[in-house]
């Protein structure tokens, strides 16, 4: 029996898996902190995906782009947070449907 | 063989724990525990890394996300102190969202599992097709007269045909056309004194001369290079080779991926570090407490 031979096509169905199960959570959830999980995990396997490209084309520059989208990631998330915890000490809910003060 | 079969399980084996992970983040209803799966989940896309050669990728990925982001999130969670009774009103709603999104993400995972199926294997793992690449050039250059070789490529045992000699010389010749490859090259003899033009001129000319012949003994020295001889050309190609070779066995490395990023890549970097600084004093202000709520100016 030969071997199942893992090419670029199964990491990079493993990253839509993984995009499309952080699109879910992004979409579905109401609790503002894992709605930022549920992003996290799209960024990650966006960079799954170009780390895959990188390998198979066998050029840096993919890992450079991962690199620059990991740095991305952290700003994001510390500045995501940070607004999360502003609006918890005004409004006292992380709901997102509770936090409609600037719907008209 | 035995290679082929530790990697595919291997890698089934991560992607299950990943996919269960992921599932978990966006399923349970306690935020800390969703925390905590995000960090199996990111620990399983730092082993994918590794499968992939990309080894620096994989400690970023376990420092910066297994361990920052999720000390964020965690401290978070435990500042904002969320209730029972709070959690469980937040439920979640599928509705429009969750189909567009279910519908999205069945399309995507079909187009792959359709494609892989309707070309199988036609790309192998790299991880393999490298070693037995490094295998093939180290031939090569043994067969090229190089005394050198690393001792950590080991060359295979089945003898080089021509063809395979021509290819790999191809091969050889259009990596160099790289700016990274050609940095690579150590160049012998008349070589040295050449302008980066010039050797240009001589790949091409060789690359379209190989392109033609049937094996490496047929190439002659091209028109403007009348007094290069045969050994000179076969230096040119040997110094190829080993660049490529080199190449490969820096793939992923600390050094490779820093030495593009501090020169071909210098801008975006520094156009990073300029992003984190304005989000560090972005945060700083965003998470002060005012005056009026007790803080301190």
């Amino acid at each position: 029996m030969s071997p199942i031979v893992i090419g670029l096509d199964h990491f990079l169905s493993l990253s839509a898996v993984l995009f499309g199960i952080g699109m879910i959570g992004a979409l579905v959830r109401r609790n503002a902190i894992t709605v930022f999980m549920s992003i996290e995990l799209m960024l990650n396997s966006v960079n799954l995906a170009f780390a895959a490209f990188a390998y198979y084309r066998w050029d840096t520059t993919g890992q450079i782009f991962v690199f620059l989208v990991m740095v991305v990631a952290a700003c994001e998330v510390a500045a995501g947070l940070a607004i999360i915890l502003a609006l918890f000490r005004n409004k006292e809910t992380v709901n997102l449907d509770e936090l409609n003060m600037m719907r008209w | 063989m035995l290679a082929d079969w530790i990697y595919a399980i291997a890698f089934f084996v991560t992607a299950a724990a990943t996919v269960t992970s992921a599932l978990m983040v966006v399923l349970h209803r306690n935020p800390v525990i969703n925390a905590l799966y995000l960090v199996l989940c990111f620990f399983g896309v730092a082993v994918m890394y590794v499968l992939l050669e990309s080894h620096l990728l994989a400690a970023l990925q376990v420092l910066l996300y297994a361990g920052a982001v999720l000390v964020l999130f965690l401290m978070i969670i435990m500042l904002i102190r969320l209730d029972q009774e709070q959690l469980m009103t937040m439920k979640p709603k599928p509705g429009k969202a969750f189909a567009v999104a279910a519908v999205l993400g069945v399309i995507l995972v079909l187009v792959g599992v359709a494609h892989s199926l309707s070309n199988p294997s036609t790309q192998r793992g790299r991880f393999l097709l490298q070693r037995e690449q490094r295998g093939r050039i180290a031939d090569f250059l043994i067969d090229l007269g190089d005394r050198q070789v690393d001792l950590n490529v080991v060359p295979s045992k089945e003898p080089l045909s021509e063809t395979d000699k021509v290819q790999l010389a191809r091969q050889a010749l259009t990596d160099l056309g790289r700016p990274e490859t050609l940095a690579k090259a150590q160049w012998p003899g008349p070589f040295r004194s050449m302008g980066s033009d010039k050797i240009q001129a001589l790949r091409k000319a060789l690359l379209v001369q190989l392109g033609r012949q049937r094996t490496l003994a047929q190439v002659t020295s091209p028109a403007g290079f009348r007094e290069l001889t045969r050994a000179d050309l076969v230096a040119f190609i040997r110094t190829a080779a080993r660049a490529r070779l080199t190449q490969l066995e820096e793939f992923g490395t600390t050094a490779s991926v820093g030495r593009a990023l501090f020169s071909r890549y210098l801008l975006p970097f520094e156009a990073a570090s300029i992003l984190l600084l304005a989000a560090i004093v972005g945060v700083l202000l965003l998470a002060r407490r005012g005056p009026e709520e007790g803080g301190s100016r």
